[in-house]
């Protein structure tokens, strides 16, 4: 055990001593886009922790939380490595996350990277389903709000160790306290791994052990949340998150060399807002910064120069956002907004900047079983005026277990600024992809004596119209251009139903999707994608989780089966075989007056399957990781 | 129940084990007639696949090495050298670092040559000798083809590419690699070492000699993608290689466009090459020619080309937008197209068995 890990035992040690016992609460405040976000759930499905999910949270990244959800695929080099997901057929780039309400797609290529949203620091909400009337350019698949979770008690603890395979050590520290008007939570977490798993390689001859090699990473989040009440009516806000990600990137196992690319990212980004309640009605004022600076070396390429590839690129973005709402009794609700964003993207690759500026409107009614909410968005990018993007849903209970429910509306994702300005390549005159999507969906909920049951069936539809994707121009350059237009539709089912009675407590959700996205006109010759499933897309996937919680015991079971996954147009090069995923937690709890231990067994991928959610890079086999948390 | 439950695991399985189908069954003794190519596959994340075309009956089988083996080949498959004396064919891959043997009239796997950083071209000298262009490590290794080891490493320019034996000498473009360089460099085979080097322009790509033994060098001129005002124009030199200087030198135009893939016909009269490396025309000039031909032979986006030694017919390939499996193209001399063939993805090389 080195230093890293006795210094880590020694400040639990030392928070334990200090634990108290403190109950005093103060109300929550919620945001007009957590309201928001409610409103969404109506008619749409949503995905947050339960609070067994939440006994078993250690160290998980955005990529990792939504595996086990059904229409999410994750890929990934390997474990750490940058992760893009798609849902109903929207990539990566199409879907919008938000922190704390403000939308922090990387103004540069579009798109979050999941495997740097640390989940046991946040607290995620990911609503299902197109809603870019509400949440703006990107929200054509999803959207993922990653909300800071200030603590309600007086004084906060937590601290969390893992030790895993392949050199896996995690740690995080939370502190937070509560005083009469400020509410203040820093967080801290280091992730490392050296990645170095082995495999067997299926495509050599010899079908021999290899060992992963060039994955290693280092990622650190530092956070502060800082809220201050001013009187009942008003308070401030500032939240900081700080990321710094050192990756290395591994190469296709189909090539014998180890590759000696790396990936560094810092990521900085700051919001401040001002928040008023008066009259049954809610202002929000933010103002967030966000910054970004990317280094990416990789010594076996050489320039002209002589010169190994080493490029710095930085992407800077301004965003100011203001949202209210107002109440009318318990029926009506009017929210608005208004959003303007500058980005500025410099360094080795490009060189460019954009500003955009939207207003956004909804009125929501709640009346008996029916619940009603119409939005309409404009947006102008770069001067000019997008097409008005609206939104409906309907909610109605027509029994009393049973409700039915539709949305649909008119969705758009600006293009990035690398689709617009990297050299060589990018396009000024791109277009906006965009396209209208529809779901209906039908739920059963009711309590049966100590047992809930709920259950939902949705179908959808969607176009995604004006897919960006470079192609060849000529002399060796590629460039981005509007070309393909992308028809989804699909099934998806979920159950879940819980039992709680004394000391125990049982969960067990099961999500089934099925999904078709396929390429319906290309402005490329002779294109072979065309009434191909778009490629990273699953046509199936099922989860299903058991928890159970038994006194001072806890046990998650989930399974995961993805279907087989196009990985390329081609015909000679188009699929990767589906797979299962069995992974386990146990854990015990102690609880010693206000600190609860918690000690924790995960095994994963315990089957020992070897999978691949990229081709030729092969995700881990079994494996194993210890968890100790101390929560006060 | 219990047999309801019996009958409906009976079908499940019955139906599971239909899905176990084997491969597409290869006729034998087929690969060593007819045109094998080259797909390089994706670059990062992907195999490259094997392609035979046979010339007699137009018809095109696909991801053969696949199918014969039940392996994939490996990243990026650069080139093919067949060997009729030995049976063999030669498989580079570039980014797998090997060079996989085969048997050219079946490919089964017979073994596989490693320890190249970037292995790009094999060129067979002599029974059981060949030469292999290292890209990366800027060097070229010769070959035991007896023993599939590489015996000795002679250090060439950036990036060597393509080869030509002419007499007791190789001549080795250096194509610059992810750079530049203007050389040749000149290997003597009898001694196995490198025997000096000759300067042409940026980046040379391929070479071929003419009927009346003058060595031809294709120059691509330097791309500089990030600022292509520092782009240099290709050049076509003719060089007499008993002295080593240049006769003539015909420069291209452009500094936008860098022209690969010099290839001759039977007669060694004509020359033709790609006027772009990723999406070119076909350019075809009589080596006797003052200048270059203002207009293209064919007109196309074509990605490799090479031209029949027997017929004379032109045969290009179309990478389309390298995210589909592209096309092979027939042309007679004149360039009138007589067949179009899917290949494979991003098909990089044509060798005539």
């Amino acid at each position: 055990m080195n230093k890293v890990n006795l210094l880590f035992l020694a400040f639990i040690a030392i928070c334990s001593a200090f634990a108290q016992v403190n109950d005093s609460l103060l109300l929550a405040e919620v945001t007009v886009v957590e309201s928001k976000l409610l409103r969404l759930r109506q008619s749409q499905y949503a995905l947050q922790n339960d609070s067994l999910a939440r006994v078993g949270l250690t160290f998980e990244s955005a990529a990792k939380w939504l595996q086990n959800e059904s229409s999410s695929h994750i890929r990934q080099y390997a474990p750490g490595m940058v992760a893009s997901y798609s849902t109903h057929g929207a990539t990566s780039a199409q879907n919008a996350v938000l922190w704390a309400g403000i939308p922090i797609n990387s103004a540069a290529t579009g798109l979050t990277d999941l495997s740097l949203v640390p989940i046991q620091l946040l607290d995620p909400t990911m609503v299902r389903g197109g809603n870019a009337a509400l949440f703006g350019s990107a929200a054509m698949g999803s959207v993922f709000n990653l909300q800071p979770n200030l603590s309600q008690k007086p004084f906060l603890i937590n601290v969390m160790g893992q030790w895993g395979s392949f050199q896996t050590q995690n740690s995080s520290i939370q502190l937070g306290f509560r005083a009469k008007n400020l509410n203040s939570l820093t967080s801290f977490s280091r992730s490392s791994s050296q990645n170095n798993y082995t495999f067997q390689n299926p495509y050599l001859f010899a079908k021999r052990i290899d060992t992963l090699t060039n994955a290693a990473y280092q990622i650190t989040q530092i956070m502060q949340n800082t809220k201050f009440l001013l009187g009942k009516t008003q308070w401030i806000d500032a939240d900081v998150w700080l990321t710094m990600a050192d990756r290395e990137s591994p190469q296709n196992i189909l090539m014998q060399s180890h590759g000696h690319a790396k990936l560094v990212d810092k990521t900085s980004r700051i919001k401040l807002g001002w928040h008023r309640l008066k009259n049954n009605m809610q202002l929000d004022v933010n103002y967030a910064f966000l910054d970004e600076w990317q280094r990416y070396t990789d010594r076996d390429i050489i320039d002209a120069n002589n010169q190994s590839t080493d490029d710095t690129n930085k992407t800077l973005s301004h965003v100011a956002q203001i949202d209210f709402q107002k109440k009318w009794g318990e029926k009506w609700v009017w929210q608005g907004g208004a959003i303007h964003r500058f980005d500025r993207v410099g360094g080795s690759n490009r060189v460019g900047q954009q500003q955009t500026s939207a207003a956004q409107t909804s009125l929501s009614l709640h009346a008996g079983a029916w619940k009603v909410l119409a939005a309409l968005r404009a947006e102008a990018w770069q001067g000019k005026l997008l097409p008005i993007s609206p939104y409906v849903s309907v909610s109605a209970k027509v029994l009393k277990h049973l409700s039915f429910h539709f949305f649909g509306g008119y969705n758009y994702r600006v293009p990035s600024m690398n689709d617009r300005f990297w050299q060589p390549g990018g396009n000024p005159n791109l277009l906006p992809e965009s396209g209208w999507s529809y779901e209906s969906s039908v739920v059963f909920q009711r309590l049966f004596g100590k047992i809930s049951l709920k259950s939902r069936a949705a179908f959808y539809q969607a176009t995604y119209t004006n897919l960006i994707q470079w192609v060849p121009i000529g002399g060796g350059i590629w460039q981005t251009e509007n070309v393909k237009n992308v028809a989804v539709s699909g099934f998806d089912f979920s159950l879940s139903t819980d039992y709680t009675r004394h000391n125990l407590a049982v969960a067990y959700t099961a999500n089934l999707s099925l999904n078709s996205s396929q390429i319906r006109q290309s402005h490329t010759a002779n294109d072979q994608s065309l009434g191909k499933q778009l490629v990273y897309q699953p046509k199936f996937k099922f989860t299903q989780r058991l928890q159970l919680g038994f006194k001072n015991w806890f046990t998650q079971i989930a399974y995961n089966f993805t279907g087989v996954v196009s990985s390329s147009y081609a015909a000679s090069n188009n699929t990767l075989p589906g797979f299962g995923i069995l992974n386990a937690k146990f854990g015990y709890t102690i609880q010693a007056k206000s600190a609860r231990y918690l000690l924790l067994l995960g095994l994963n991928n315990i089957f020992d399957t070897y999978y691949e959610t990229i081709a030729y890079f092969p995700m881990p086999g079994k494996n194993i990781a210890l968890t100790l948390k101390l929560e006060i | 129940m219990k047999n309801t439950i019996i009958v409906s695991a009976a079908l499940v399985l019955a139906v599971a084990c239909k899905k176990d189908e084997k491969p597409k069954p290869v006729t034998p003794a087929t690969y060593s007639s007819g045109v094998l190519i080259s797909n390089e596959g994706p670059f990062a994340s992907g195999s490259g696949t094997l392609s035979w075309y046979n010339n007699a009956t137009n018809e095109v089988e696909n991801n053969v090495f696949q199918q014969v083996n039940n392996v994939p080949i490996g990243n990026v498959f650069q080139s093919i050298s067949v060997d009729h004396l030995l049976n063999r064919a030669y498989l580079v891959v570039n980014n797998s670092q090997k060079v996989i043997v085969t048997n050219l009239d079946n490919m089964t796997y017979l073994g596989e040559i490693t320890g190249f950083s970037t292995p790009r071209y094999l060129h067979k000298t002599d029974v059981a000798k060949a030469y292999v262009t290292d890209w990366t490590s800027n060097t070229v290794a010769v070959v035991d083809l007896n023993a599939l080891q590489i015996t000795q490493t002679l250090a060439a320019g950036n990036g060597p590419e393509r080869m030509l034996a002419l007499g007791s000498r190789m001549y080795v473009s250096n194509s610059g690699g992810f750079g530049i360089d203007s050389t040749l460099t000149v290997i003597n085979m009898l001694t196995d070492q490198v025997q000096g080097s000759i300067v042409v322009g940026h980046n040379p790509h391929s070479m071929v000699t003419d009927a009346n033994g003058a060595l031809w060098v294709l120059c691509s001129g330097y791309n500089d993608f990030a600022n292509p005002a520092n782009s240099t124009n290709g050049k076509l030199l003719k060089i007499d290689p008993t002295t080593g200087t240049i006769a003539q030198t015909y420069v291209f135009p452009s500094n936008s466009n860098h022209p690969t893939q010099l290839c001759r016909n039977a007669a060694g009269t004509m020359l033709y090459w790609l006027s772009n490396g990723y999406a070119g025309e076909v350019y075809a000039m009589n080596i006797s020619a003052p200048q270059l031909p203002a207009a293209a032979h064919i007109s196309g986006s074509f990605y490799a080309l090479n031209v029949d030694p027997v017929s004379d017919e032109i045969y290009t390939t179309d990478a389309l937008d390298f995210q589909q499996d592209g096309i092979l193209r027939r042309y007679l001399n004149d360039g009138t197209q007589t067949d179009s063939v899917r290949v494979g993805l991003i098909p990089g090389g044509i060798i005539f068995n």
